[in-house]
């Protein structure tokens, strides 16, 4: 089962994750990004920067996978590098994760991206993805961390035309 | 050749470089590049690329980062893996100043980054420690 949904634009931190650790169970994590799964280095630095079970897979292998996913009674954290991947598991695979929130974490700043808050900028096409993951019925906050959560996704879809 | 190259959060692998240049001098084989805040992961990994373009395949690498699996870490390997340098380089994470002396003053004297290794990791690991100043009674004891 799924347990918390995170997009971090670092995909896995170690500290991080343990301090999310403590605030929702998790036995795992399940990390996908194309590039970092089929990048061996990458998906080995992810496995060691946690002593949490990490797996990082394709969005490919994730939709073979996710009804083992649902099924598991481990409890796994799933994180993206970006609102955009996100999108395609919850609405373009209709991933049914069984819970409704997605925190929003490091978002660097880029070229075109509107700064929210700190470490939290968010380009238009990102911002599709995250009002096509709200329309799905998903609560969405910003958070690098729980305490210093900057607000919802309502709060900021104005500065995106919406 | 071998390169010496730290990578870093902030100022942290700059600063360090600019330590260890106070004992060792300025040399061209020690390098370094950090992750400022709000610089994106790709910025710095372009930043790298930049710093590492003159090694070539047979020159070997010495990674130096300030924590494992941290950003600067991964952005670095992934760098050396785009250029099939990963087999030439020794990579250690948590680095600190008595390691990267060891690193730019011991290295040549390895031909296998596998000794070079041992020796680091130990004077790394030898210098995190608590110093606790101990009462000498026997002071005046002629």
């Amino acid at each position: 089962m799924i347990t918390f949904m995170r997009v971090d634009d670092r995909i896995i931190h170690g500290q991080i994750i343990t301090r999310w650790s403590k605030e929702y169970p998790c036995d795992g994590i399940i990390a996908v990004n194309d590039k970092a799964a089929t990048t061996p280095v990458l998906a080995q630095s992810f496995k060691a920067s946690t002593d949490k079970k990490v797996f990082v897979w394709t969005k490919e292998h994730f939709k073979e996978v996710q009804d083992k996913v649902l099924n598991s009674d481990k409890k796994y954290f799933l994180i993206t590098k970006n609102p955009v991947d996100m999108k395609e598991i919850l609405v373009d695979m209709d991933f049914k994760p069984g819970i409704k929130k997605l925190i929003i974490g490091p978002c660097n700043d880029r070229p075109g991206a509107v700064k929210l808050g700190q470490n939290q900028s968010i380009t238009q096409e990102e911002a599709d993805a995250l009002e096509a993951i709200s329309k799905k019925g998903y609560d969405i906050e910003f958070a690098l961390v729980k305490e210093s959560s900057i607000g919802e996704w309502p709060k900021f879809r104005s500065k995106f035309g919406y | 050749m071998k390169y010496v190259v730290m990578v870093s959060h902030g100022e942290f692998a700059p600063g360090l470089h600019s330590a260890v240049n106070m004992m060792t001098g300025d040399r061209p084989d020690v390098l370094d590049t950090s992750l400022k805040a709000d610089m994106s992961a790709d910025e710095f990994a372009e930043n790298f690329r930049e710093l590492v373009k003159d090694i070539k395949k047979d020159d070997q690498i010495i990674l130096l980062a300030d924590i494992l699996s941290g950003s600067p870490f991964t952005n670095a390997l992934s760098v050396l893996d785009e250029k099939g340098m990963l087999p030439n380089t020794l990579v250690i994470a948590g680095m600190n100043m008595p390691l990267a002396i060891t690193a730019v003053l011991m290295k040549d004297n390895f031909d296998d980054l596998n000794l070079l290794k041992d020796t680091l990791l130990s004077e790394g690991r030898a210098g995190l420690t608590e110093f606790a100043a101990v009462a000498d009674e026997d002071e005046d004891d002629l």
